[in-house]
């Protein structure tokens, strides 16, 4: 063992030694330690630091290391960071991409020391100064940063705590913006809110606000812990002596409302057997507001709240008269009673070009997005999606990714293209899609469809759009009002493709095949929606095309004849998809042409016959099919297996444990409050025969198919262990040998192990055995005495799981009865996990039809074989193509968790984005033309 | 048994610096020997876990002897009252101005004269020299190398208290009975005084005996079962019945059961989880479910666990069930829920956990008991939930939403659903979370979450209210215990935080009274000497 140990530690050495032998690697340095908010000032070249300007940012635009004119006797953009841990404030210079360091005698990057606990961070836009607000216990405040000191300079001394104007407040505060007090018509600005105009109030000399014209500049700050916001001269401050905290001087402090009254809930959706959606209106009452994020647009200030499920609306013509009007009401459909609390808000500078204007505001306590439509005159509650039930998996009043929010940005952006007439470029020019206007202005953003390389497309963003920064990295791009939509869109518009008519009249579209690719508020897809020889394979199908197997021998089952079939669905009017182009690059004439709709498989795109089956004559034997939905392409939201199971299990009970209980005062059936069971999906008969009387069908009909189509639960447990206690505490009631017979073994189980469900609870299930000739309950208890382990298996149903989707249903607690039934919610009718069979012989099935299948991905319908089909047979097969969001990875390869964006901001010379981040990507850059990561400064 | 202890001491001699993985392997040797250099029983080493009691009368301290220089680890109950005597009058001083003049006037017993100001500040910072504890060690024993993890379980119906400390040299639970001082007036003590520990101390060594090692014989399991290797965190029910141990190397958690008296045993082992267990909460149970248990309606709820993975990017809830009914009847713990870690861009390197129930308590607490409809209110506001994550460095928020099953009318069941929507970065190291409390500028005292930042020196303080972090507290080398003493002696209210460091083997004490202006925040007194890893000396 020494021996071995030695060997160990030499080939240690080995190792080591053949390391020295490599080249170095160079580990960077990393000076900028968890950053928080960042904000830019343009100040004149850096080698006249502390006598140079303060100037407007747009001075700015241009000036980078490259541009060999300008960099050394030119302005720099800088951006200022809050350092967390350090309670300090790091400055970059943007046009050079490095760290300022403060004080260079010293080891290590020196920053701008400013208390402890930074929270905010703002500048004025003409550089002038810079103000961060503390939230140290017991030294809350603000601090004041001239723009002469934020940089060294030669002879100067470090800076200091002192260094600062600031002053203090009785409680943290929260989020900032500069709000200017506008001159009077006389081009007059008052030194107070409450004071006279006059010509010129005297600055000190940190610098003169003033001189930035818009007039008197504003703090207006967020105080949390009050409830309020309150509004302080930056001037003001920026002249106190340096070193001072003394208490901020609070020209104006607006408590907040806490008051939400109570409103009406949305309208109740009822049905025969299924539950009516709630009647529960959304939270109101009494609530301590703690306002949170803060956006200011078109003179109102938005509030976000942490303490109200409100986003307040302050009229702000001027920071000196705020008027609180009727707030947003920041509500969820899911869950209309919870409190919903909001953090960061944005809304949109100027308007849309349908002259809209919106807000969003991230649900902390759900990770989501809520959208706001602050349009004078919208309703004061969050958007809803259009037609939610096509797709189920986002929330109809929110946006939801795998990951929380962060932070929120609105980005309104052009690039215009002059006239070749007049050689003027007007802005917020939509794509004209019209074959008829090819002359038009509007023409020249069409796709080029030759080879889908320009024009419009996905990473072409023209309009209005969203940002948002998720936790874990990444930045996603928000569809809000793109002025290239109508231009990405099918040649031939159908209802089956989203579109809200069927037209004749085709388009010079992108010809993506659906309506949808562009829906405002929903993320954005980073690829064109299509089966293109030109820009590859993106339109949603399958790997190849489904097979049936039996599961108890993996042997493949022949298409028809004895065995079921899989068919695709159809709709009774077939839109036109044909691809072939003229070579002036517009679409043929339009016909009926029911063999051209079709499916793509793999890197083909195939035909399907009206009859939903597969058209093509290279396929020299039957194949099974379906359909994929294109109304909205978000639905396929990940490439999986499926696999459809005839009395398949329902998943998640893998590892659960329920009290099997027969015997007791209780119903007889299995408790386990963790199995949640409606969640699950479970149908009892109880419901079945239900939906069954529902649809209209005779009692001898629901008689003979609900006892065998119901959910039944098969206990998977052993029995316990031939020497087990057990057998000696049951005395003569059981044996080990007579419950084995009865009951075999999980793997080779007899039908005693089956138990029909009659009543499903999301806590229990009622049970009776589900063979006639099934042990009595008496035996069964005695046989498994304690808790047991089960599965819960669909009774003469196929049970349809996608590897990630899992079991989809739209079954819900009965909140009047606790029972499980299928919600009447339509926004959740494509949430389906089961198939059943059609009679055998049945030849088209419509896409509609109550007998076919459909999910939010794809539809089929399964017709019997001259067979009964056996437990076990199972088609499967793996969609494709799902729905890529248009998103920047902000991470780097070498530390891929090592990110953690903190914020999100426009550098608005270079049109970039900044995310200063929390762990060690220090400040990131994205660029919006190329939607990457354009620097990383740290 | 002798290859290992030559082994051992070969290594030390080799050591480079210390780390806490670079042990791992080393940790599942399982040896128990009387050979060897004995640990002192007057001093920390490697310090893992503390635990304050309940009434704070006592100070348990873990001392994991991580370079296995002695022949065990150590578990030492200091006299906590009288070490706040020291560091009140130090406080006094610092908060008067006095500055490192403050230290002078506290005299420490025992012939140790008076402090003097701290000769070795970036070790341990500080103003003042360290306080020897030699005089505040009122019990000791000595345990298995390694110990990982601790908490004391009281038991609800009797004056009875256990501290148990998972060991991973044994591999163990080393339990102890310790006195109960819920009761200050009435002091339950089942080893002679206000401040001691029995675990069967061998008189000669003060080692503690096999009984006293819960895993180390399968005898007394119903299964048959010992414990697995690498027990690391450790949580009990609040009934004190039910323990669940995450098993580092094992992928598996296991429920010890302590059926106050009697001994407590390994009953079950949940295996297949994620690689690399790590920590362990306790998910209180709602008040409802002990109140209505006691009616003819009960309510089905089960004793929860966290269980956080220092490889695997989510936190399961598990769930200790009784096994009522059957007969025997054998506790076993079942998988109840398992959730990603949507909030960290790798997430899978999580650490310590911990439930905040202080708001629904409060509620509970203002119904009566047979108010089965007020207590059923309350079990609407969700738990609070706080993990330590590195993957990137963090503290995760998330919440645990308790669910009430009604059947009709009536409540048949709950259970709870736990989600996580929030994070907050750290500096490198996130490791141990602890819910504690300052005392505000105002003098009341507010709840805070601490986590420890073990590679940066860091202790972070954040207001579980706001989301906010408003207290960061730089510590000396490896941060990696902390526990809480706040509270009035009569002498007005105070709140320290003693942090156990790990690398130098101290306890530094801080002060969270934001009234000090002076001293909030720091690091103002040390307990133990600072003894530096032997070759970073």
């Amino acid at each position: 063992m020494r021996r071995a140990l030695a060997l160990l530690a030499g080939s240690s050495f080995a190792l080591g030694a053949a390391g020295c032998q490599e080249q170095a690697t160079e580990v960077p340095t990393r000076s900028l330690e968890r950053s928080g908010q960042s904000a830019f000032m343009c100040l004149g070249p850096p080698s006249g630091a502390g006598a140079t300007p303060a100037l407007p940012l747009e001075d700015c635009a241009g000036v980078t290391a490259n541009s060999t004119t300008n960099f050394a006797s030119g302005p720099h953009l800088y951006a200022l960071v809050t350092q967390l841990t350090r309670g300090e404030v790091a400055v970059i210079d943007l046009s050079a991409s490095k760290v300022v360091d403060q004080n260079p005698s010293t080891p290590g990057a020196s920053f701008l020391p400013i208390g402890a606990e930074p929270v905010d961070l703002v500048a004025t836009p003409g550089s002038t100064a810079a103000f961060v607000s503390v939230a140290e216990l017991g030294h809350a405040g603000i601090f004041a940063l001239p723009s002469a000191q934020v940089r060294p300079c030669s002879g100067c001394a470090a800076p200091r705590l002192s260094s600062w104007p600031a002053c203090s407040l009785p409680v943290a505060p929260g989020r900032m913006v500069l709000v200017a007090d506008a001159p009077n018509e006389a081009g007059e600005v008052r030194a107070t809110c409450d004071g006279a105009y006059e010509s010129a109030p005297a600055a000190g000399p940190r610098g003169d606000l003033g001189a930035e014209g818009l007039g008197r500049q504003k703090l207006v700050v967020a105080l949390p812990d009050l409830g309020a916001v309150a509004v302080i001269d930056a001037q003001a401050l920026l002249d106190r002596e340096a070193g001072s905290f003394e208490p901020c001087a609070v020209e104006r402090f607006v408590p907040l409302q806490g008051d939400v009254p109570a409103s009406e809930p949305e309208p109740s959706v009822t049905g025969p057997a299924c539950v009516a959606t709630t009647t529960l209106a959304p939270a109101s009452g009494s609530f301590v507001p703690r306002p949170s994020g803060l956006a200011f647009a078109d003179g109102h200030l938005y509030v976000g709240d942490l303490g109200a499920p409100v986003v307040h609306d302050l009229a702000m013509a001027t920071p000196c008269a705020p008027t609180e009007l009727d707030p947003l009401r920041a509500t969820s459909l899911e869950d209309p009673v919870r409190v919903v609390k909001t953090s960061r808000v944005a809304v949109t500078q100027s308007m849309t070009s349908k002259l809209e204007r919106f807000l969003y505001a991230i649900d902390v306590e759900d990770g989501s997005t809520m959208v706001f439509d602050v349009t004078p005159g919208a309703p004061r509650t969050p958007l809803q999606r259009k037609s939610p039930d096509l797709n189920p998996f986002t929330p109809r009043d929110r946006l939801k990714f795998s990951s929380p929010p962060r932070d929120l940005l609105m980005l309104q952006r052009d690039l215009p293209i002059a006239n070749p007439v007049t050689g003027v470029a007007p802005s917020a020019v939509l794509c004209d899609p019209e074959p008829a206007n090819s002359s038009e202005l509007g023409a020249a953003y069409r796709t080029d469809t030759s080879n889908y390389e320009s024009g419009a497309g996905p990473t072409k963003l023209r309009g209005t759009f969203g940002f948002i920064a998720l936790m874990t990295g990444q930045l996603v791009v928000i569809d809000i009002d793109d002025l290239d939509a109508p231009c990405r869109v099918p040649f031939v518009r159908s209802k089956t493709y989203g579109c809200e008519v069927d037209s004749s009249d085709p388009l010079a579209s992108s010809g993506e095949v659906s309506c949808n690719v562009v829906m405002p508020h929903a993320p954005r897809g980073a690829n064109y929606f299509i089966s293109s020889e030109n820009d590859g394979n993106h339109e949603a199908g399958v790997q190849a095309l489904p097979t049936l197997i039996n599961t108890k021998d993996g042997a493949l089952l022949e298409v028809g004849g004895a065995r079921p079939r899989m068919v695709a669905t159809l709709p009774e009017k077939l839109p036109d998809v044909d691809r072939l182009r003229t070579s002036a690059g517009e679409p043929e004439g339009v016909k009926q042409r029911a063999d051209r709709f079709g499916l793509v498989v793999g890197g083909a795109r195939i035909a399907l016959k009206p009859d939903g089956t597969i058209g093509l004559p290279e396929f020299d034997t039957e194949k099974q099919a379906l359909v994929m939905n294109h109304e909205d392409p978000r639905a396929q939201v990940v490439d999986q297996l499926w696999q459809a199971t005839f009395e398949g299990g329902i998943p998640g009970f893998s590892g659960k444990l329920a009290k099997l209980d027969l015997v007791s005062d209780r119903a007889p059936g299995i408790y386990d409050a963790n199995s949640q069971f409606c969640a699950a999906g479970v149908r009892s008969e109880q419901a079945l025969r239900e939906e069954l009387a529902a649809q209209g069908l005779s009692a001898a009909v629901i008689d003979a198919r609900a006892p065998r189509q119901a959910d039944f639960v098969e206990i998977a447990s052993e029995i316990p262990g031939q020497n087990d206690p057990h057998w000696d505490v049951v005395g003569g009631t059981c044996t080990y040998q007579q419950c084995k017979v009865m009951f075999g073994t999980p793997d080779v189980p007899t039908a005693g192990r089956d138990l029909r469900v009659i009543e499903a609870y999301s806590d229990h299930l009622t049970t009776e055995p589900r063979d006639a000739n099934a042990p009595s309950n008496e035996l069964t208890h005695c046989c498994f005495p304690s808790f047991v382990s089960f599965r819960v298996r669909l009774g003469g149903q196929w049970a349809v799981l996608g590897g990630r989707s899992g079991f989809l249903h739209h079954v819900v607690t009965d909140p009047e009865t606790g029972v499980c039934r299928p919600s009447c919610d339509p926004a959740l009718a494509r949430l389906n996990g089961r198939a059943f069979e059609m009679p055998n012989g049945t030849t088209a099935v419509a896409e509609g039809d109550p007998r076919g299948f459909v999910n939010p991905m794809f539809r089929f319908a399964v017709v019997s074989g001259t067979s009964p089909t056996q437990r076990g047979f199972q088609f499967g097969f793996t969609t494709q193509n799902a729905f890529p969001a248009l998103s920047i990875g902000l991470g780097d390869q070498d530390n891929p968790t090592e990110v953690n964006p903190q914020s999100l901001s426009l550098v608005p010379t270079t049109g970039e984005l900044a995310v200063p981040d929390g762990s060690l990507q220090g400040f990131v850059l994205v660029s919006t033309d190329t939607l990457a990561v354009s620097r990383q400064i740290f | 048994m002798a290859f290992l202890a030559r082994g051992r001491v070969a290594w030390s001699a080799r050591a480079g610096a210390v780390s806490l993985a670079s042990f791992t392997a080393l940790a599942s040797a399982c040896y128990i020997s009387n050979e060897g250099k004995p640990p002192p029983l007057d001093a920390f080493y490697f310090p893992t876990a503390m635990v304050v009691s309940p009434g704070r009368t006592a100070l348990y301290v873990a001392n994991s002897d991580f370079d296995i220089q002695y022949n065990g680890g150590t578990v030492l109950a200091l006299d906590l009252r009288a070490i706040r005597q020291p560091l009140g009058k130090l406080l006094a001083g610092l908060t008067a101005g006095l500055g490192t003049a403050a230290c002078s006037t506290v005299d420490v017993a025992g012939g140790w004269g008076p402090l003097r100001p701290n000769p070795e500040p970036l070790l341990n910072p500080g103003p003042c020299s360290p306080i020897p504890i030699r005089g505040f060690v009122d019990g000791a024993a000595v345990i298995g190398a390694f110990a990982s993890g601790a908490v004391l379980a009281s038991s609800p119906t009797e004056a009875r208290a256990r501290l148990f400390v998972t060991v991973r040299g044994d591999p163990s639970v080393t339990f102890f009975d310790v006195p109960d001082d819920r009761d200050l007036a009435a002091i339950a003590s089942p080893c002679g005084g206000d401040v001691c520990l029995a675990c069967g101390q061998q008189s000669d060594t003060e080692r503690c005996d096999a009984a006293h090692r819960v895993g180390d014989s399968q005898r007394t399991s119903q299964r048959g079962l010992g414990l697995p290797p690498e027990p690391v965190g450790i949580a009990v029910s609040d009934d004190g019945v039910s323990l669940v141990v995450a098993q580092q190397t094992e992928a598996a958690v296991s429920l010890v059961v302590n059926p106050f008296p009697q001994t407590p045993a390994v009953e079950f082992i949940l295996s297949n989880l994620p690689p690399g267990p790590t920590e362990v909460a306790s998910v209180p149970t709602p008040r409802l479910v002990r109140e209505a248990s006691a009616t003819d309606t009960p309510v089905a709820y089960d004793p929860g666990f966290l269980v956080t993975f220092s490889a695997a990017g989510e936190v399961d809830l598990v769930r200790a069930q009784p096994d009522d009914g059957a007969s025997p009847p054998r506790p076993f713990l079942t998988r109840a829920q398992v959730v990603g870690i949507v909030t960290n861009a790798g997430g899978d390197d999580s650490r310590g956990v911990v439930v905040d129930a202080s708001q629904r308590r409060a509620c509970e607490q203002a119904c009566a008991s047979a108010d089965l409809d007020c207590l059923a209110d309350c079990t609407a506001i969700p738990l609070g939930l706080f993990i330590a994550n590195r993957a990137p460095a963090s503290l995760i928020t998330g919440q645990l939403q308790t669910t009430l099953v009604r059947t009709g009318d009536r409540v048949t069941s709950a259970y709870d659903t736990m989600s996580v929507f929030e994070q907050v970065a750290l500096t490198q190291g996130p490791s141990k979370v602890v819910l504690g409390e300052i005392i505000d500028t105002e003098g009341k005292r507010q709840p805070r979450v601490f986590v420890t930042s073990f590679d940066s020196r860091t202790v972070f303080g954040l207001d579980p209210r706001t989301g906010r972090i408003d207290v960061t507290i730089h510590t000396g080398r490896g941060p990696q215990t902390l526990a809480f003493d706040v509270g009035d002696d009569g002498d007005g209210l105070h709140a320290y935080l003693y942090v156990g460091h790990f690398t130098d083997s101290y306890v530094g004490v801080v002060d969270l009274d934001a009234r000090n202006f002076k001293t909030f925040g720091s690091m103002f007194a040390t307990l133990g000497t600072p003894v530096a890893p032997r070759d970073s000396k």
